[in-house]
């Protein structure tokens, strides 16, 4: 009988033995454990070897390399590695949430400029405003671009910018040419919009006039938005109090972008793909007109990069968006900010790689890579005047931009909004399009960001 | 009351039967129980552990005003008793609730097609393959290949399979056989249902094939033969003597067919995101979508809790109308 | 005009042979998809993007392509070590209690039973926060990681498949006759001294069925993974996801991935076929 015991007690200290030993030892993940005391005084202190953790999602096709490529003069010169990892943008927002509520994680992470209010709710993340001075605080930034780094009623600097983009209106020259459109006007406003769609559709065969990604893609609400502001409307009050995407400002903009594809203008299959899908379609020439950011630029001067047709990589070209009913042209202005989680244990070295990425020459060379803008205000201009007249488009847009609310339940409303405007669109493309549903679809989603708002505080 | 043990015979007997009562039998008693303690004790430990405990856990949460402001405190978060449940169940002005209501009415009629395509097409299938065939063994074992797959290769397959303009099967609808006139679309609106209800079919169907065909081939040749003899015809003798012969089988396949559709969540999720659109929206991805994408973890419990009920129900009346098959003789 | 009239055994002959047609067709139909999904892991991803295929030119520059696009092998090495562990822990819990179960009656036993299938009852939803939390908890206050380790994926995954191994298990063993451990005992042996010696080797078929269905569905298993890890411990069914998505859209190496995520499971079920039939289909053949 002390046999059987001693054989169940020994397989469970086994079991536990070699549980703890897997998680102490096996694992070689050198995420920041319990914070130790980190006194000031070390404020200024850096310790070359250690290695700082950066999370970065896909900006580009080789994100990983372009990292590391942009980061190793920073490892030369201070000796602090930087351990680069690539998070999808689908899984981003749970991962970084998790890390943060967990205190595993890594030292820096890459955020939309739309989250990092979210973010700085759920706590975790460190206060920089007694770094900022470092990269020329507020000053250093367009006003727009500042502004993401605070949130209303917290506060405190954030996140310090990084790039800065904008959607545009991407579109074929040959079509445009084929279906008898003069590009200078072809997407003034929303009626020139719709009559040079209409135009293409009528006069050339093989090709969709428009496409749109539908509630697959993380960025629709960037799509639609501008249509809802082009036509007066707004996502939220001005206080931030309630939802205002039911307003008949709102639903003027977003019937002007579901009757698209209720007409046919917009190619119905598309709805099924997510954001890069659509973007290949277009590049793949099966869309003449198509709605992104600039970051589609340099990869059609990648010769290696087999999405785009000979006569899309010939044909491609930008306008600003077009200008609604009252005139306005509103574009979406978003990028990526970087933030420093309160969980770090290399504080002090993780803001010395912040510092470099925050460089005017690092910043631009980065963003040209990727297509974006820098996010520091000379280098933006810089890069808008002196890349051509398809920058020089989407740096007019940013000028014109416009972002969403900086409060802390943006990014869950930014969901809802999401899912409304992709069911608004499935609707469409079923053939029940009606004002009546859309303005159902926008009365339930005020109704959920409302309770979503309500949850604050 | 039998020992609800539906797949196995009863036990065979019993190895070390309880000593008698009184002093003489106390200590082989003693070296039994631990022999037993022993055995269990891992098993039990676990299941402790990681299910119990955690589902305790998750009951209480429920009862929690957990989101974004509050995570961060875990277990702490202020209490909210009974107000998730009564935003789910009775505030009709919640639009939160406005998702529950489609994810049920979705969940019921997934869960119900998949679940007798899966039953039916097995069925079908195994008296196909209950018959003299050269190679019958070959087939039923590549039959049983859809079963295999993993599920998130299911889900990526098939939704490519079904994209409206480039997909293999509206090809072969349209374009090959001349079927339909026109393309379908099936990844967006009420198609979009069954577009994951099909592959679901599709993965299961092999395993209740292969529960019903060991069932049919275990039955006794004596009794078909019997009535063959007796002038019954084919589907006579299938409706009186093979099904009621497969009625605890079937009765196990519903069960837990029943359950495993309705916590279907890798299909969904890997075909559609975590927003499927309130015409495929099932329970699991509703849960998920509102516990980690608007963060309203309080009301994600409670729905889980409510779904959990919802299933003890579905068990009770399982029980009710099986009970019979349950009993062995 | 008289109807073509057949005898009997002609009729039987022609309805024979209509159902083996209809078997051939019914397995086709089955079989189709996975044939397509080889087909298209042979094509051009961008020939895929537009829906073209070629039957007569495979290439297999999807298959050599998609470890380089993702790190495949980190998820697939993740799998095959977290979904092996957790399974063979799982079968060995699940043969002692199931042996238990299958040999003796003791109080408490139904209770067992009954536990064991209600915990298939549980949506996994409802465990899914409690787990992150006890994983922060225990990181923050005795220093244990589980949270994105490989421990942690294997503990969780051991905890949720033992139940139903623990009913493939028991099967097995009342298929054993009591005469083996009884003759065994009567030699002088203890009773678990016959389960290991006696009983264990000759259910080994069972513990592999067994083994090969928890490996079956750990593989399979999406829900906890995705929000239990976050880079060291992801397994295939998250890494799966990033063919198609920023920046990629590699249609062709998908199906690659998907056909070579297949092939570790298709193996393990061909190779234990026989047990692992026997062994799911162990309650409907009675006596």
């Amino acid at each position: 009988m002390r046999s059987r015991y001693a054989i169940v007690l020994a397989i469970a200290a086994v079991l536990v033995g070699a549980l703890v030993y897997t998680g102490c030892g096996g694992d070689d993940d050198s995420t920041s454990n319990n914070s130790s005391s980190n006194t000031d005084s070390q404020a200024a202190k850096i310790t070359p070897g250690t290695t700082v953790k950066l999370w970065i999602m896909p900006n580009g096709p080789q994100p990983q390399e372009d990292m590391e490529a942009s980061l190793a003069p920073f490892t030369e010169k201070t000796g602090i590695k930087v351990d680069v990892e690539v998070v999808d943008w689908g899984v981003q927002l749970d991962r970084i949430r998790n890390a943060a509520v967990s205190g595993e994680g890594p030292d820096i992470t890459q955020a939309g400029t739309t989250q990092v209010p979210f973010f700085a709710a759920l706590g975790g993340f460190e206060d920089l405003s007694d770094r900022v001075e470092d990269v020329g605080g507020a000053g250093a930034y367009p006003d727009g671009v500042w502004q993401t780094t605070q949130v209303v009623g917290q506060d405190g600097t954030w996140a310090v910018p990084w790039f800065t983009e904008a959607r545009s209106i991407y579109y074929r020259k040959d079509i445009l040419e084929k279906a008898g459109v003069d590009p200078a006007t072809a997407f003034k406003d929303w009626d020139s919009f719709r009559a040079t769609l209409q135009a293409i559709k009528d006069k050339v065969p093989n090709i969709q006039p428009f496409g749109t990604p539908g509630k697959k893609a993380f960025d629709l609400v960037h799509h639609v938005m501008p249509f809802v502001w082009d036509a007066g409307g707004a996502e939220l009050s001005s206080d931030n109090s309630q939802s205002t995407i039911n307003s008949p400002e709102a639903a003027e903009g977003v019937d002007f972008f579901a009757k698209l594809v209720d007409d046919g203008l917009a190619d119905k299959s598309q709805l099924e793909r997510d954001g890069t899908q659509v973007e290949n379609q277009f590049e793949g020439g099966k869309i003449a007109v198509w709605i992104g950011g600039p970051w589609v630029l340099p990869s059609a001067d990648r010769s290696d990069d087999t999405n785009w047709t000979d006569a899309a990589r010939k044909n491609v070209a930008l306008a600003p968006m077009p200008a609604g009913p009252n005139g306005d042209a509103f574009t979406f202005v978003g990028g990526s900010n970087l933030m420093m989680f309160s969980a770090s244990e290399h504080k002090n070295e993780a803001w010395e790689v912040m510092k470099y990425l925050s460089q005017d020459q690092v910043q631009t060379d980065y963003a040209k890579l990727l297509g974006m803008f820098p996010a520091r205000v000379e280098p933006q201009q810089a890069v808008g005047e002196a890349s051509g007249p398809n920058y020089e488009a989407v740096y007019q847009a940013i000028q014109q931009g416009r972002t969403y609310s900086p409060i802390p339940q943006w990014a869950e409303i930014e969901n809802t909004y999401k899912g409304r405007f992709g069911n608004i669109l499935d609707e469409a493309a079923k053939g029940q399009y009606s004002e009546a549903n859309v303005q159902k679809q926008l009365d339930e989603a005020a109704k959920e960001a409302d309770a979503l708002l309500a949850q604050g505080g | 009351m039998t020992t609800l043990s539906p797949t196995e015979p009863a036990p065979v007997g019993k190895l070390m039967p309880e000593p008698e009562g009184g002093r003489r039998g106390s200590s082989l008693r003693r070296s039994r129980r631990r022999l037993i303690i022993g055995l269990i004790t891992p098993a039990v430990v676990l299941m402790l552990l990681v299910h119990l405990l955690p589902m305790l856990g998750g009951v209480y949460l429920s009862f929690k005003n957990l989101n974004i402001f509050t995570f961060r405190q875990l277990f702490d978060a202020p209490w909210a008793g009974f107000d998730n449940y009564r935003s789910i169940l009775f505030d009709t002005d919640n639009p939160l609730r406005s998702g529950f209501t489609g994810a049920v009415q979705n969940t019921i009629v997934y869960t119900f097609w998949t679940v007798v395509g899966t039953l039916g097409g097995g069925l079908a299938v195994a008296l196909l393959l209950n018959r003299p065939m050269r190679g019958v063994k070959v087939i039923r074992a590549l039959m049983l290949t859809p079963w295999i797959v993993p599920s998130f290769v299911v889900a990526v397959l098939w939704q490519y399979m079904w994209q409206s303009d480039i997909g293999i099967i509206n090809k072969v609808l349209v374009d090959y056989t001349g079927i339909l006139s026109e393309r379908p679309i099936w990844l967006i609106g009420e198609n979009s249902l069954w577009a994951i209800i099909i592959p679901s079919i599709w993965r299961g169907l092999p395993f209740a094939m292969l529960i019903f065909l060991a069932g049919l081939q275990a039955m006794p040749q004596e009794l078909h033969e019997a009535a063959s003899i007796d002038g019954a015809g084919p589907f006579k003798r299938f409706r009186y003597i093979t099904l009621p012969l497969l009625r605890p089988l079937i009765a196990v396949q519903l069960l837990f067919g029943v359950i495993y559709s309705t916590y279907q969540f890798a299909i969904p999720y890997v075909m559609f995101g975590n927003n499927p659109g309130p015409d495929a929206d099932l329970m699991m991805t509703l849960i998920v979508r509102q516990s980690f994408s608007n963060n309203l973890f309080g009301y994600g419990s409670a729905v889980s809790v409510l779904l959990m009920l919802a299933m003890l129900v579905w068990v009770a009346v399982w029980y009710r109308a099986f009970k019979r098959d349950l009993e062995v003789a | 005009m008289t109807a073509l009239t057949l005898t009997p055994r002609a009729r039987k002959r022609l309805v024979d042979r209509g159902l083996d047609v209809l078997t051939y067709v019914v397995l086709f139909v089955m079989l189709a998809p996975v044939l397509w999904l080889l087909i298209s892991a042979f094509q051009d991803d961008r020939e895929l993007s537009t829906g073209a295929y070629d039957l007569l030119h495979p290439t297999v520059s999807a298959f050599t392509g998609m470890w380089k696009t993702i790190d495949f092998e980190r998820f697939f090495l993740n799998s095959l070590i977290i979904c092996t562990s957790a399974a063979a822990l799982a079968t060995a819990f699940a043969s002692s209690a199931g042996y238990a179960l299958a040999r003796f009656n003791f109080r408490g036993s139904r209770g067992l039973s009954l536990t064991v299938i209600g915990t298939q009852l549980i949506p996994g939803s409802m465990f899914l926060l409690p787990l992150f939390m006890g994983f922060i908890w225990l990181k923050q206050n005795a220093g244990i990681p589980l949270y994105d380790t490989h421990a942690g994926m294997i503990l969780v995954y051991t905890a949720f498949f033992t139940p139903v191994a623990i009913f493939f298990m028991r099967s097995f063993f009342l298929a054993i006759p009591r005469d083996l451990e009884e003759a065994a005992m009567v030699d002088g042996c203890t009773p678990f001294k016959a389960f290991v010696k006696i009983v264990l080797p000759n259910a080994a078929p069972g513990l592999v069925a067994t083994f090969v269905y928890a490996f079956l569905f750990a593989w399979d298993e999406l829900l906890f993974v995705s929000n239990l890890t976050q880079h060291t411990a992801e397994t295939i069914p998250i890494g799966i996801r990033t063919f198609i998505g920023n920046y990629q859209q590699r249609t062709a190496q998908l199906m690659a991935a998907g056909v070579v995520s297949t092939l570790p499971v298709l193996i393990a079920f061909f190779a234990t076929q026989r047990w692992l039939v026997k062994g799911l289909t162990a309650g409907a053949v009675k006596g």
